[in-house]
């Protein structure tokens, strides 16, 4: 039995899948309103997992008989990236297929169409946005299609959920369409020959098709047929379009007006200011309500005032610890005033003195209260409590970090980030903006990574697999970690830079995109080979389904959570444990000399500089306490944004991309930064 | 015999055949879009330097300038 199909299985072992159950899947061309399917067809229970051995996820729900699993978008099956493999995996399973087709463009879809009729497989074809092809002035004779395909075609509005009911009594009526009669006679002819899956056929077109995996697993060797019956097939899908499509009209208004706007976005005289745009609404939001109004909110009332007293007074109970509470009052400006501050020594911990601990509780009462724990670190014991609840503690700060900061801005970037990518200006962003990445060693399609490492740039170096090549993903991966600023730092660089002056900002973006070009440049330089050229498939400008972005959004997120989780609580443990263990400070001290004479800083800074390691807007708002002349603020924040990136960040390129390619970023950030910002320095 | 000029040299608005392309792996992509030797597109859009948009039929594909230097027209 192939790999495949022990392991698939066992991955989604969770869920209730029905024993006996049809397995449905889900299969259609990107951006064509599957997931609406997938949303209706999957019932209450979804989950999504990683599919074996990649970083694609596979969503899976039940509906009726049915076991529903939804899959990549695809514009065939083949092996051209990791998305496509995946969906071949699970299509390759499959009891019956559900094919969503964009009405609008028959030309491209039933390529796939006729791809999984050549397979053999029992489906059923959903012709999707019908009400945007009467936009078009189009008109398809169903019946026609039908006959042709020799599958049952239901039309669809999925955005309006009508006809959902039709292809629900249609699956049961699923068959196997019309192929080809010469290429079925091929497909037989090795089909005899493999044994033990589900559709000997299936397997057999891609051994024709000369697909390696699938041949390996059945120890084959694969063919190179792919080219002839791409064409092949290419001439039946037009033969097929010439017969039922027919222009009743022009162009309605609507299709007009998307088919300018998707002009507007790709020449940079329209589309630069677009971009603009975009970007300065996205800042509006994510940056200035999320990132200040929301986060500053949460972070410190739920995270510093519930959170972390609450987890620390559990340890307190019984380890020797000072408490300081500090009262606070909000003046007229908002701003948090100390009113009273009252310190607390608990030599054998809070539950050996009941009276001083309700002193404690009487102080604090009703009020608005910060409270900080000193734990005693003289035995083992209290050395534990520092690394679980201390300043950087696992069960502390990084609870605080990861729900009450992190989350909130995932949600952000990942929600613009779905509209962005179901409204189509995703694509022609990339095609505008190619011209100047391809100067770097990358395509257009970079350019998503690039902008969510202004956000969060762990979450960035996940998203770096969505490039096609390894050279390429290490040239993105290089740039976010070396010299993209995320927002916890931008936030500090931002007020830091207003203290300075003008002159000096446009010193500071100078160097770090010369930096950002010159990292670029040179890892392209030295990495061997060629990076892909841009081939994307630009779809048409549509306005975004609130009910899709929301899921997309969700389902995003939690799985960013779910995977950047535990390497934030490793992270932490690992800095508490240098900090315990005094580690930390014997770092801060070696880097004291170079610091004052080479930066030519006050010797905190050095202290700045190893805190950005844990988390970046750490180092950056350790020195927004020192008192520093602008020429000191252009080298320092110069170092601590080419500085090395935070823990999480590496934990996260260490997984995607290997020991080796994340310690030459992390020390080279160390090596690059010192030297860039000494230089600075020298030359100021 | 007509003239073969590369994708990268039409301008923008005029319609070509394409005749040949010199990339394997571009060449079965762009049968999955619709887009093969022998099909007639328009340069719907080109950037400076930059890519190049095709439009055929209702299907848009833009081409990074390396790749559209590799594919090869014949104007009409």
């Amino acid at each position: 039995m192939p790999a495949f199909l022990e392991s698939a299985p066992e991955s989604l072992a969770e869920s209730p899948v029905v024993k006996s159950g049809t397995k449905l899947v889900l299969v259609g061309n990107p951006n064509v309103g599957k997931s609406a399917f997938f949303n209706h067809f999957s019932g209450l229970y979804v989950d999504v997992s990683n599919f074996p051995g990649t970083t694609v996820e596979v969503s899976h729900g039940v509906f009726k008989e049915y076991n529903v699993y939804d899959t990549p978008g695809i514009y065939g099956v083949s092996s051209f990236n990791d998305e496509e493999r995946v969906a071949r995996d699970t299509v390759l399973g499959a009891d019956v297929i559900l094919n969503v087709v964009d009405s609008t463009n028959l030309e491209r879809d039933l390529f796939l169409t006729l791809q999984l009729i050549d397979m053999n497989f029992k489906m059923v074809v959903a012709l999707n946005m019908m009400d945007a092809l009467e936009d078009a002035g189009l008109e398809i004779d169903v019946n026609r299609l039908s006959v042709l395909l020799g599958v049952p075609i239901v039309e669809v509005v999925a955005t309006k959920r009508l006809g959902f009911d039709a292809v629900e009594q249609n699956l049961a009526q699923a068959s196997v369409g019309k192929s080809d009669r010469a290429l079925q006679i091929e497909i037989e002819k090795i089909a005899s020959t493999l044994s033990g899956v589900p559709n000997p056929k299936a397997e057999a077109l891609m051994v024709l098709e000369g697909d390696d995996v699938v041949a390996a697993r059945h120890g084959v060797a694969p063919l190179d047929k792919r080219e002839e019956i791409y064409v092949a097939r290419r001439n039946r899908v037009n033969d097929i379009v010439a017969e039922v499509y027919r222009q009743k009209s022009a162009l309605k208004i609507g299709a007009k007006f998307s088919e300018a706007l998707g002009r507007w976005t790709i020449n940079p005289i329209t589309g630069l200011p677009i971009l603009l745009f975009s970007l300065w609404l996205i800042y509006q939001v994510v940056g200035v309500l999320v990132a200040q109004r929301v986060v500053g909110h949460t972070e410190v009332e739920f995270g510093n005032k519930r959170w972390e007293p609450f987890a620390k007074h559990l340890f307190a109970k019984i380890t020797p610890v000072t408490i300081t509470a500090d009262i606070l009052t909000k003046d007229e400006t908002g701003d948090e005033k100390t009113l009273e501050t009252k310190t607390f020594v608990f030599p054998n911990g809070t539950l050996a003195n009941d009276a001083q601990f309700q002193e404690l509780q009487q102080f604090i009462d009703g009020k608005d209260v910060l409270q900080t724990f000193k734990f005693s670190q003289e035995t083992l014991w209290g050395k534990m409590v520092v690394i679980f609840a201390g300043e950087f503690g696992a069960l502390t700060m990084t609870v605080t970090y990861l729900l009450f900061l992190l989350l909130p801005l995932i949600i952000g970037f990942y929600l613009f980030l779905a509209i962005l990518e179901d409204c189509g200006y995703l694509p022609r962003l990339a095609t505008m903006v190619d011209r100047l990445l391809t100067s770097i060693g990358l395509n257009g399609r970079a350019v998503i990574p690039i902008i969510l490492g202004f956000g969060c740039v762990t979450m960035a170096t996940i998203t770096t697999r969505l490039l096609q090549t390894s050279r390429e993903k290490t040239i993105a991966a290089s740039i976010l970690n070396f010299a993209i600023p995320c927002s916890a730092q931008l936030a500090v660089i931002t007020a830091l830079l207003t203290k300075a002056g003008g002159e000096y900002t446009l010193i500071f973006a100078a160097i770090i995109l010369a930096c950002l070009v010159g990292i670029g440049t040179a890892v392209d330089k030295i990495l061997p080979g060629k990076s892909s050229a841009l081939l994307i498939d630009l779809p048409p400008m549509r306005l975004p389904q609130a009910s899709n972005v929301l899921k997309k959004t969700w389902i995003k997120t939690m799985s960013f959570m779910k995977e950047a989780s535990p390497w934030f609580f490793f992270g932490a443990l690992l800095v508490s444990t240098m900090q315990v263990t005094g580690l930390l400070e014997a770092w801060v001290q070696l880097f004291e000399p170079i610091t004052t004479h080479w930066l030519a800083l006050p010797a905190e800074a050095a202290r700045s500089f190893v805190m950005g390691m844990v988390r970046r807007d750490f180092g950056a708002a350790g020195l927004y306490t020192l008192d520093l002349s602008p020429k000191q603020i252009v080298v320092s924040l110069t170092v601590i944004t080419l500085f090395v990136p935070c823990i999480a960040s590496l934990m996260v390129l260490l997984k995607e991309r290997g020991l080796r390619e994340a310690m030459t970023i992390w020390f080279g950030s160390w090596i690059l930064a010192f030297t860039i910002g000494g230089g600075v320095a020298c030359m100021l | 015999m007509n003239i073969l000029v590369p994708l990268s040299k039409v301008k923008k608005g005029a319609s070509f055949i394409i005749r040949r392309i010199d990339d394997a792996s571009a060449r079965t992509q762009l049968l999955r879009f619709g887009v093969g030797e022998g099909s007639t597109a328009v340069c719907h859009e080109r950037l400076p330097l930059g890519p190049v948009v095709v439009k055929h039929r209702r299907q848009e594909v833009a081409l990074g300038r390396d790749l559209a230097e590799h594919i090869w027209v014949e104007q009409l």
